[in-house]
């Protein structure tokens, strides 16, 4: 079985100085994120309402996305609904094209947005010659690295200074330096030029207001004010999801994204943008564009796995994962990851193209599912789960429950993940071998008997295999082993040892 | 695209989702921070404490004269050749502009739409040269909009002389915030903008910024950078103009010393 997540996690799993600078790293996002709900009015009262506002939205979705669109229309932004990823990238590369001037396309700078990579912008809009720059530190080296990112809100999560000191001289020819304040300094030289001459400015959208058109972009750099001051065209990238309500509800959600992902209660800059530049202003866009992505969203509602659309993206649930931890972000092989990222991953479309170099999709058999019982008929077509390189993604979890226990909006991922377990095996044909060792073990334990005269012989035959721990067992199971040892069984089973005390 | 709205709206138009609870559009939202100062010298602790934590610098003028003297000596001081600002009818102390020309320190209130080839430098001299000159000036003075205690915030809004690049450009930007515009938390100025204009008002400048700290990365190692694209020193100017602070030096020493102040 090949499986892309196992591909991509060995790569983080042999490489010791990404593993321990992932540890230290989320080690202490996860103490910060402690330390900034101390004070507030109470994380679980702020997460019930979070959740309830989430929910609302998702509940009345289409009427909320006419309010934004004519309130965005009314503050003079154009509003362009996609239903891919293909169909987005086409219009920015559109605006690009008419931006530039005797032939050659306008440049293009950017701010983060994990929209546009979960749409593979970038790579479409330099498929077509047009010359893009990431700002986002974190986003600058991986352009340089030609790597996709590991976190969503520190994209290179997985890289030391070191790594980044010698990718700076090799392609910027800086000399090298461990001082980050200094790499820094160098990015902004390098960068100043190109924000200069910016011709369209990219950005992702936190959150759009419906009452009044608002889209909020919230920064730590304020690499997108800087943009949003110089760029004459500019366009916001946001999925479908991404509205709320009132402006109360955008301070409440933007708040707990921040405190939750950085552990500090504001981004340094939170830009609410309203529209182009007005009569007068002396900087600011002359035309502001939006683009209101679907890209599968409303296919994942249709299939009931709306819940997981309440997220808000403060990457919370990745900080406190196990598994995140020990593979890292580029392991999931997509914009998204960590436990939300296993739930929205095989249910969005796959990725225009492999986000990482060596990936190798199409590894998926799946097709006819079952419909599931209460949501909208299904035809094979529509099927989660169809073929896709991302089947294993729902199991790359332990469901120990920490994402759930920190999910600012209160989204059961555990529990989303199970389902997928089940939609996942439910269009699976199962292997003969499995059916067959499911089916002992079922009628194995139907009974108290037959527990303890099974677990009786089990731990007899244990003692085949030495005396405390295996090595390698043999096929089938010997995948087991292939990462650590096989503790045996005592030799006796637990009621045998109860029974003689 | 019309076909994409109708097709969208459509099939989410189909779809459920639980809810547990239907929400009230109107219904107060909690409020993230409980902040409620008993005094004029508390709240200014509380938003002085934020703005350490986040490593902005702050002092406090006893009235807006003290403030205007204070800063262009300052500048004078420092050498400082030029500088980024907001027109001076923006900047809500009087006199700041004239006192600069007055100490020979350029005042620059850049108009980047303003400039040939918006967005284009490639042989563009006129627009190179103007984008150097702005560009070079390491010190951006403006006003606020509002001061918010509980995150350390200072609000800044787009229009006309009031340049979003001032704050953007330079190494440092100083911000001038008169205490009367000082509120407890976010939800507490949402709530008195919505009482005065409504959600038009707040919806109506192209920008509004609510700024808490420098120009911050974290990107490597989450070892803090500053200065990465902005400004790396964010000042604050409080200018004391209520006269709820007794306006006596005597009251801004108090505030001073409650509080640990840290300067560059």
């Amino acid at each position: 079985m090949t499986s892309l997540f196992r591909q991509h996690s060995q790569a983080t799993l042999d490489d010791p100085h990404v593993r321990r600078t992932l540890a230290r790293s989320l080690g202490h996002l996860r103490r910060q994120r402690m330390g900034a709900f101390d004070g507030t009015t109470g994380f679980h009262l702020l997460r019930e309402a979070a959740r309830a506002v989430r929910q609302q939205t998702l509940a009345d979705l289409p009427q909320l996305l006419e309010q934004l669109e004519a309130q965005l229309v009314a503050n003079g932004v154009v509003v362009h609904w996609a239903e891919d990823a293909a169909a987005a990238n086409r219009y920015v590369l559109a605006l690009a094209e008419q931006a530039g001037r005797s032939g050659r396309p306008g440049r293009v700078v950017k701010s983060r947005s994990s929209t546009a990579e979960e749409i593979g912008l970038r790579p479409a809009l330099e498929a077509a010659g047009v010359p893009v720059t990431e700002t986002q530190l974190g986003d600058y080296i991986l352009q340089l690295a030609g790597e996709p990112a590991s976190h969503p809100v520190y994209p290179v999560l997985h890289k030391r200074k070191e790594d980044v000191a010698a990718l700076f001289e090799e392609k910027l020819d800086m000399p090298q330096t461990l001082d980050v304040q200094v790499i820094a300094g160098m990015a902004r030289f390098k960068q100043r030029r190109e924000f200069l001459q910016a011709d369209v400015g990219v950005f992702g959208v936190n959150f759009a207001v419906a009452e009044t058109g608002t889209l909020a972009v919230i920064t730590d750099g304020g690499n997108d004010r800087l943009l949003g001051a110089l760029a004459r065209v500019q366009v916001g990238l946001m999925g479908i999801d991404k509205v709320v309500p009132t402006l109360e509800d955008l301070f409440l959600l933007a708040q707990l994204q921040v405190r939750s992902g950085t552990g500090r209660p504001m981004g340094n800059y939170v830009n609410l943008i309203n529209g182009p530049a007005r009569t007068g202003d002396p900087d600011g866009p002359a035309e502001l564009h939006l683009v209101l992505l679907d890209n599968g969203r409303s296919r994942i509602m249709e299939l009931g796995y709306g819940e997981a659309l309440a997220c808000i993206r403060c990457s919370a649930c990745l900080n406190v994962c196990p598994v995140f931890q020990e593979v890292g972000g580029q392991a999931y092989g997509a914009a998204y990851a960590g436990p939300i990222g296993s739930v929205l991953i095989p249910l969005l479309p796959a990725p225009p193209r492999p986000v990482m170099h060596d990936a190798t999709p199409g590894s998926g058999r799946l097709s006819a599912r079952r419909p599931r019982a209460g949501s909208a008929e299904l035809t094979g077509d529509q099927s989660p789960l169809r073929d896709t390189p991302f089947v294993d993604l729902p199991h790359a979890s332990t469901l120990c429950g920490a994402c759930a226990e920190v999910c600012p909006v209160g989204i059961d991922i555990p529990g989303l993940l199970k389902t997928l377990r089940a939609d996942v095996r439910s269009t699976e044909r199962t292997s003969l071998g499995r059916r067959a060792a499911m089916r002992v073990f079922a009628w194995s334990m139907a009974s108290p008997q037959r527990y303890r005269w099974v677990t009786r012989w089990l731990a007899r035959f244990g003692r085949l295999f030495g005396r405390q721990r295996a090595r390698h067992l043999p096929p089938p199971l010997w995948g087991w082993t292939r990462n650590r040892d096989f503790p045996l069984p005592a030799g006796q089973s637990f009621h045998q040892s109860w029974a003689k005390r | 695209m019309p076909e994409s709205r109708a097709v969208i709206l459509e099939r989410l138009a189909g779809t459920q989702v639980r809810v547990a609870q239907t929400v009230s559009q109107t219904a107060p939202r909690p409020a993230v921070t409980s902040v409620d100062p008993a005094s004029m010298e508390e709240l200014i602790g509380q938003f002085v404490e934020a703005l350490q934590r986040a490593t902005v610098t702050w002092e406090l003028a006893e009235s807006p004269v003290t403030a205007r003297l204070r800063l262009a000596g300052q500048l004078k001081e420092e050498g400082v050749a030029g500088v980024l600002s907001w027109d001076a009818g923006q900047l809500p102390v009087d006199g700041i502009v004239d006192a600069l020309h007055v100490l020979g320190i350029k005042v620059i209130t850049p108009s980047v739409r303003a400039l040939p080839n918006h967005g284009d430098w490639r042989g563009e001299y006129p627009r190179r040269d103007l984008m150097a000159d702005i560009e070079s000036i390491e010190t951006g003075i403006t006003g606020a909009e509002a001061g918010i205690a509980s995150t350390g915030t200072v609000v800044l809004r787009s229009g006309p002389g009031r340049p979003r690049v001032v704050g953007q450009l330079p190494r440092r930007h100083i911000v001038l915030l008169p205490l009367s515009r000082l509120y407890a938390s976010p939800e507490q100025w949402l709530a008195d903008r919505r009482a005065q204009g409504g959600a038009a008002a707040l919806a109506e400048p192209a920008c509004l910024s609510l700024i808490s700290g420098p120009s911050l990365t974290a990107d490597i190692e989450l070892e803090i950078a500053l200065g990465v694209h902005g400004p790396r020193l964010l000042h604050v100017i409080l200018v004391e103009d209520t006269g709820r602070l007794g306006g006596t030096a005597l009251q801004v020493a108090r505030v001073e010393s409650s509080s640990h102040r840290s300067r560059r």
